[in-house]
C-alpha cells in the first residue's frame, strides 16, 4: 500500500501502469508457464538439432518443428491464457483490462529484440565456424582467453538470462533462479561442453524454471476459495 | 516555496485519504478493473473498498458498471476523466510542496 502511495507522486504514470502490468501478468502463474513452455520447446529444438545432425530428411523434420511449433506457440499461448484466465481464475484474481499498448513503444522493443537475436545468431554462427574450422586443421578447440568460444556463448547467454531473471521479471523467487543460470552459464562453459549441449541444457534449466515456477502459483490459486464479485 | 505549501490546503479531500488514493492510482493505471481485483491488489476489505467506490463514484472521480460474466457478478470500475484530471492536479500540488 505504501509503495503504491509513495510512487504516485514521485513516478511518472505510465512507469506506473507498467509495473502493475508485469504484476497483473505474473499473478496467476499462467504468463510463466507459456514462457516456460516457449523456452522448453526452444531447448527441445535444439536437442534435435544435436540429435539429427545428419541426413537431409531430419533437417526437414527439425526446421518443421520449428515452423509448426515454435512460431504459432506465442499466439496461441496467449490465447489460451486469455481463455484459462476468463473461465478459471476470474473469481479468484479478478478481472483487469489494461491500457493498450502503445504501438510506437512496442515496435521499438520488438526490434531491439530482434537486433539483440540476430547478433547472438551471428555470434553462435562465428563461433561454431571458428571451432570447426580449427577442429579441421587439427588444432583442437582454441580457448579465448579463460574459456573456449562456445564456453563464452554459455558465460554470456547465462549472464543476460539470470540477469533478465534478476532486474526483468523483478520476482523474489527469481533472484535464486538469475543467479542459478549465471553460475550454469559458467560450470558449462568450464566443462567445455560442445555448443549445442550447453545451450539445451542452459534454455532447458530456464524454461523448467518458469514453467516449475508458474504452475505452483497457477495451483495456489485454484486452491483458493473462489470470492464474491461484490 | 510558500505559495506552493499554502496549495496544499485546497488539496482535493477526496483523494488525499491514502486507501481512495491507492484506488484512483490503481485505475489510472489500467483501463478499467474489477471490484475483486482492486480488492486484492489494494488490500482493503471488501465493505473498506465499496465504501471508498462508493464516495469516488459520488465525486464523479470513478464510473461503476455492474455486469456479469457467465454466473459471476462484475463491478467493473474505471476511472473517469475528471477522476484523471484531478489525480494529475493532485501530484503536481504534492510535488510543487515537497
Amino acid at each position: 500500500m505504501s509503495e503504491i502511495l509513495n510512487n504516485i507522486v514521485n513516478e511518472n504514470p505510465d512507469a506506473i501502469a507498467k509495473r502493475l502490468m508485469q504484476k497483473v501478468e505474473f499473478r496467476d502463474g499462467l504468463q510463466e508457464i507459456m514462457i516456460g513452455i516457449s523456452i522448453l520447446m526452444f531447448a527441445v529444438w535444439n536437442g534435435l538439432v544435436i540429435a539429427f545432425q545428419h541426413g537431409f530428411l531430419a533437417h526437414k523434420g527439425v526446421i518443421s518443428y520449428f515452423m509448426l511449433v515454435m512460431m504459432p506457440l506465442p499466439v496461441l499461448m496467449g490465447l489460451m491464457i486469455k481463455k484459462v484466465r476468463q473461465r478459471f481464475l476470474i473469481d479468484k484474481v479478478g478481472y483487469v483490462k489494461l491500457k493498450p499498448v502503445n504501438r510506437k513503444q512496442l515496435g521499438i522493443r520488438q526490434g531491439i529484440t530482434m537486433g539483440l537475436a540476430f547478433i547472438v545468431a551471428a555470434l553462435a554462427m562465428f563461433v561454431t565456424l571458428k571451432m570447426v574450422i580449427a577442429s579441421r586443421n587439427g588444432g583442437g578447440v582454441p580457448h579465448w582467453g579463460l574459456f573456449t568460444p562456445a564456453g563464452w556463448v554459455f558465460v554470456g547467454n547465462g549472464i543476460v538470462g539470470g540477469a533478465i531473471m534478476i532486474f526483468r521479471v523483478r520476482l523474489t523467487r527469481y533472484l535464486i533462479g538469475g543467479v542459478m543460470m549465471v553460475a550454469l552459464g559458467i560450470l558449462l562453459a568450464l566443462n567445455g561442453v560442445s555448443l549445442n549441449v550447453g545451450i539445451t541444457i542452459l534454455y532447458g534449466f530456464a524454461g523448467l524454471l518458469a514453467l516449475i515456477s508458474g504452475s505452483v502459483v497457477f495451483f495456489l490459486i485454484l486452491r483458493q476459495p473462489a470470492e464474491s464479485g461484490e | 516555496m510558500s505559495g506552493n505549501i499554502q496549495q496544499l490546503a485546497d488539496i482535493d479531500r477526496i483523494i488525499h485519504e491514502p486507501a481512495r488514493l491507492m484506488i484512483v492510482a490503481l485505475l489510472a493505471a489500467v483501463e478499467e478493473a474489477d471490484f475483486q481485483y482492486l480488492r486484492q491488489a489494494t488490500g482493503l476489505t471488501q465493505g473498506n473498498l465499496s465504501a471508498h467506490l462508493s464516495k469516488l463514484e459520488e465525486a464523479g472521480y470513478v464510473a461503476i458498471e455492474k455486469t456479469f460474466r457467465g454466473k459471476y457478478p462484475l463491478t467493473i470500475c474505471r476511472l473517469t476523466e475528471r477522476g484523471r484530471d484531478v489525480l494529475e492536479n493532485y501530484r503536481k500540488v504534492i510535488r510543487a510542496a515537497l
